[in-house]
């Protein structure tokens, strides 16, 4: 079962705010998931290697070799806002 | 001629255009009238292109018109994963696949609709709204590549390409009666498709056909610089085998994909399916994979994982949407504002999965079951080369049928998830029609690397019936 | 009561690679804000990382110089949490599976300091604050780093400043990296808890950060020392929080953000493979590394009568060892070879102007002093000598000829021009005669002059003496 507090926790972690409302449906919804998920719990899985990815080529590296290109203008201007071509946000709060 | 395209095959129209039977022109012109016509129905375009992104370049799919999943970078053109958080986002690199798409000649048409950030199946997720299925509008198309799927079906384009991360090329092309081609993970590169599940993803095509479905996968197939999880495998003419001989072949049923749940009528076309195949030569075996009935909820732990990591770029900072004042509510504004319903549902039960004191009992766990039902996938694989399972336990259902409950649109991925867990190769293709006239997938599960067989089997099928050639009666107008 | 310091260091340098760690972008400091910068080091959606070889080359050739186990097969993981200089709001690091573990590095003091852990991950952009909002610029995200975490080992702030110097020294051999702190090549943040000697349990400890060089980072350590052995003394409890260092007011501050509980949420990076770390390339880095600094120390107080402190400012370049060692190979006179080095040479040096190479050969150097041993250049003679030759690679020689300066010894020459000034000067020749010793330095200046510095004063003291004592 998940709690209001683990939602608001994980709400933080996410950095999704959320409304009283919005938590009256999600709170049953994710525990009905989360119970659903339980089901994994039934398996001892004690001696067995996690999987962490479907791929099993190793060592796929690329050379130091440096590309110039413009595009660094097309990003500056999908920047919501930018100052001297740099992008400025609220104030950072040490 | 013009009249008679509606019926080829894209291959045979390319085909056309090179012996100058018909331009290119009149080729586009057919199908912006299609989709004029027929789409504001549908909804199946997020974005149409008039004129096409036309390049030079050449293959035995030259000059036709192909439409993208919303999800995958076009240089200059918004990309929006039918997201309000990135609704006025212009891509600013070409995704591999459309880098190798003007290479071949083809001419981009459009963007297609799709559950946001491809969470969904159904379409119904998305921020412009549902994609209706074009066999019965009340009905959706499947999901996440609904869009696709749906434009493909009606042949408002030849075909298009998706993307799959837990059955989202599958599952649609079942629903709306074309083939959907997911090709084993890391066979086509992943580079500009926008991330859901970076170790399930992968893009695939959907077309009319298997042939078309071969031609594309010559395209798009094969090592990509930028992409690590491409294999340096070779890539072989996946058109040689459309005309092989199938004797010998040996299918397996796993018995847990034929029990509970299962619609009569999926069950009984499926039935049909194995009686052709079997005068074909083909033989057939059962077996088990074990740990199916774990593989939904394994799935909703990893992918969900993995999308709240992905998704923690879309913030406000650099591009997409800014809301907010100070940097923690353009942070928690921008993004309760900019996700949808279904979004937020995922990153919470992927950053709680993922959190201290979770991590162990949720992602740890499912990372390790995911072991176990990739085992599985490798014992059968020891006794039989393919596996046919049904796509979906059901046709496609209502509007609104399973949007307010999450779980059980989870379980409606219940046969093509595990795919993606494993990393396999698996097709979807028309194989009957329901009594109400919705058409019914079967799926074939293929070895990594061995889409050959898929190819094989689905183009043996295909010239011995004609739901591949079935079109929806709002697309049978001239 | 005696107290004990017990401090551990997180060091993070940048790797000398020309691009980035996951992309084609340029790592060059000084480019214009956001010009090194693309979709991929900017998170951009649907961009992919692919590992630079060269910057896992250098982080297995540190591991292996700082005698750490590696890690056979390593994976990268993502740290996730948001932060405005980090685009992804994930870093690609390594969590569960270091490069390298279980480490050390030897001090000159003796003492051996364990590395704990050494990875590889990106480095974040720069946020640039000003009054009202902040700006970002990205060109150094994507930069490769690699952290370097010692055990609490350390027990004083001398220590920490010995060990980073030479941390830093040895990384510069291996040509990893250049270390440079004010660029923020290198950059440390350090643990600190004190004890009463004796305890076997570590006191609270605490973070300190913003320190800008190894001395702020020993001044930071050494209030910080005083400031918790106050506490202790007095019971106050002593917090477990992150202190910021100020170099003007010298002391450390709380740090204002709230401390938020870190929950990172590590997981395997899905869009990286694994690195098998094969012998082949642990015996190809081991063959980058020569010998490193603390061995170099050890030969050079060795084989070569020099003091502590001309073996301590050769071997902390590189380079300055090298050539002095090409050097003492031409010509046998290590004393006189440092000597020159340490003085003349890194003067010159000193008055450089930016952007003028240095060229001089050990074998044109060598001459140099040579030709000072030998009397045929004098000291005024061989330092223009030296510092005509810095800038090219033209033979000593043909500069010597060039410019005339090969010392005039011959008695007879000399004669000629000790005559004509003792002849210009009676008054010195007076003062002299009646005693005055200095006179004769005045003299032998004269004489300098006359042959443009030529001549070789030794000589033309002799004669000026012989002559005027007559």
């Amino acid at each position: 079962m998940v709690d209001k507090k683990t939602v608001d926790y994980v709400a933080n972690l996410a950095r999704i705010e959320i409304s009283e409302e919005e938590k009256e449906y999600l709170l049953p919804q994710l525990s009905k998931i989360l119970e659903y998920i339980d089901k994994l719990k039934e398996l001892d899985v004690s001696k067995v290697e996690p999987t962490r990815g479907a791929f099993s080529e190793e060592n796929i590296l690329r050379e130091d070799r440096v590309k110039s290109s413009e595009v660094f203008k097309d990003i500056l201007k999908n920047a919501p806002s930018q100052y001297n071509n740099l992008f400025k946000i609220p104030q950072v709060l040490e | 001629m013009k009249d008679n395209i509606l019926n080829l095959a894209g291959y045979q129209i390319s085909h056309l255009i090179k012996k100058a039977e018909i331009s290119e022109k009149e080729v586009f012109s057919f199908f912006y009238h299609r989709i004029e016509n027929i789409d504001k129905q549908l909804k199946s375009f997020v974005e149409v292109y008039d004129p096409p992104l036309y390049y030079e370049g050449d293959s035995s799919l030259k000059g036709l018109p192909i439409a993208i999943k919303d999800n995958i970078c076009i240089y200059g053109k918004r990309i929006t994963c039918a997201s309000k958080i990135l609704s006025s986002h212009i891509a600013v690199y070409d995704a591999t696949v459309i880098k190798r798409l003007k290479k071949a000649g083809l001419a981009i048409v459009g963007t297609t609709n799709m559950d946001e950030f491809a969470f969904g199946s159904s379409t119904e997720n998305s921020c412009y709204g549902p994609t209706r299925n074009p066999w019965d509008l009340e009905r959706i198309p499947g999901g996440s590549s609904g869009g696709s799927a749906s434009a493909v079906a009606c042949r408002l384009v030849p075909f298009a390409l998706g993307s799959d991360t837990g059955g989202s090329i599958r599952q649609p092309a079942s629903f709306c009666g074309v083939v959907g081609f997911k090709p084993t993970y890391g066979r086509v590169s992943r580079f500009g498709l926008v991330a859901f599940g970076s170790s399930l993803d992968q893009i695939g095509p959907i077309t009319t056909n298997f042939s078309d479905c071969a031609h594309l996968l010559n395209i798009i197939s094969g090592f990509d610089e930028f992409d690590s999880t491409t294999s340096h495998k070779p890539v072989p003419d996946f058109t040689k085998v459309l005309n092989y001989p199938i004797e010998g072949i040996k299918i397996g049923l796993p018995k847990e994909y034929f029990g509970k749940g299962l619609d009569n009528e999926v069950e009984k076309s499926i039935l049909e399916l194995i009686s052709v195949f079997k005068k074909l030569g083909v033989k057939f075996k059962e077996i088990s994979l074990p740990h199916t009935d774990y593989a939904v909820a394994t799935y909703y732990i990893i992918a969900p994982s993995e999308a709240s990591s992905n998704l923690q770029r879309f913030d406000g900072i650099r591009y997409g949407l800014r809301l907010g004042d100070d940097l923690m509510s353009v942070y928690k504004i921008t993004r309760k504002e900019g996700f949808g319903e279904e979004a937020k549902r995922r990153i919470f039960i992927g950053t709680y999965s993922l959190s201290s004191g979770y991590y162990e009992d949720y992602y740890l766990r499912a990372s390790k079951v995911r072991t176990l039902i990739k085992k599985d996938f490798e014992d059968a694989f020891k006794e039989v080369d393919v596996i046919l399972t049904p796509t979906s336990p059901t046709p496609a259902f209502k509007l609104g049928e399973k949007s307010k409950d999450p779980l059980s649109m989870y379980l409606s991925d219940i046969y093509t998830i595990s795919v993606n867990l494993a990393g396999l190769c698996a097709v979807s293709f028309p194989c009957g029609f329901s009594l109400q006239g919705l058409p019914i997938g079967a799926q074939l599960i293929g070895r990594a690397f061995d889409e050959e067989t898929l190819i094989k089997l689905g183009s043996a099928f295909e010239k011995e019936t004609d739901y591949h050639q079935r079109i929806p009666p709002i697309g049978r107008i001239k | 009561m005696e107290y004990e310091v017990v401090i551990g260091l997180e060091v993070h340098v940048q790797l000398n690679t020309e691009s980035k760690i996951f992309c084609s972008c340029s790592t060059r400091f000084e480019s214009p804000p956001n010009t090194n910068i693309c979709p991929v080091c900017c998170g951009y959606p649907g961009v992919l990382p692919v590992l630079n070889r060269k910057a896992l080359e250098l982080a297995v050739r540190v591991c292996l110089a700082l005698n750490c186990r590696i890690n056979k097969r390593i994976y990268f993981e993502r740290k996730n949490y948001f932060y405005p200089d980090l685009p992804k709001n994930y870093q690609i690091s390594q969590y569960k599976l270091p490069l390298g573990e279980g480490g050390y590095l030897n001090l000159p003091s003796g003492k051996s300091i364990r590395i704990k852990r050494i990875h590889l991950e990106e480095d974040a952009g720069k946020l640039i604050h000003q009054d009202t909002y902040s700006l970002i610029d990205f060109n150094r995200t994507g930069i490769p780093l690699l952290e370097i975490v010692t055990e609490p080992d350390i027990n004083s702030p001398e220590e920490a400043f010995e060990y980073l110097n030479w941390l830093k020294l040895t990384i510069q051999y291996i040509d990893a990296s250049t270390c440079d702190m004010e660029k923020g090549y290198l950059r440390c943040d350090v643990n600190i808890s004190v004890r009463e000697k004796g305890e076997n349990t570590l006191g609270t400890k605490v973070e300190l950060k913003n320190m800008n060089s190894f001395k702020g980072v020993r001044d930071a350590l050494e209030y910080e020392a005083y400031r918790q052995i106050d506490c202790l003394k007095k019971s106050i409890p002593i917090t477990q929080e992150t202190r910021l260092w100020d170099d003007g007011k010298k002391k450390t501050f709380v740090m204002r953000r709230k401390e938020e509980a870190h929950d990172y949420r590590y997981f395997p990076e899905p869009d990286l493979v694994d690195f098998v770390i094969g012998e082949e390339l642990i015996a190809k880095e081991r063959e980058f590394i020569g010998e490193l600094p603390l061995g170099k120390r050890e030969r050079f107080i060795h084989n070569y009568s020099l003091t502590l402190k001309e073996v301590d400012i050769l071997i902390s370049q590189p380079k300055l060892a090298d050539f002095f060692e090409s050097a003492v190979n031409i010509l046998n006179e290590p004393k006189h070879i440092a000597n020159w080095l340490l003085g003349p040479f890194l003067e010159c040096i000193n008055s450089l102007k930016e952007g003028e190479e240095i060229k001089i050969t050990p074998n044109n150097f060598a001459k140099i002093v040579k030709y000072f041993l030998d009397n045929k250049l004098n000291n005024l003679s061989a330092k223009r000598v030296l510092s005509l030759a810095l800038l090219t690679d033209k033979d000593v020689d043909k500069i010597i000829q060039e410019e005339g300066l090969i010392q005039v010894s011959g008695e007879e020459e000399l004669s000629i021009f000790v005559e004509g000034v003792i002849k210009d000067n009676p008054k010195a020749v007076g003062d002299f005669s009646q005693g005055k010793q200095e006179a004769i330095m005045f003299l032998v200046g004269q004489v300098m002059k006359k042959t443009k510095g030529k001549a070789n004063p030794k000589v033309v003291r002799e004669i000026l003496e012989r002559r005027l004592l007559k």
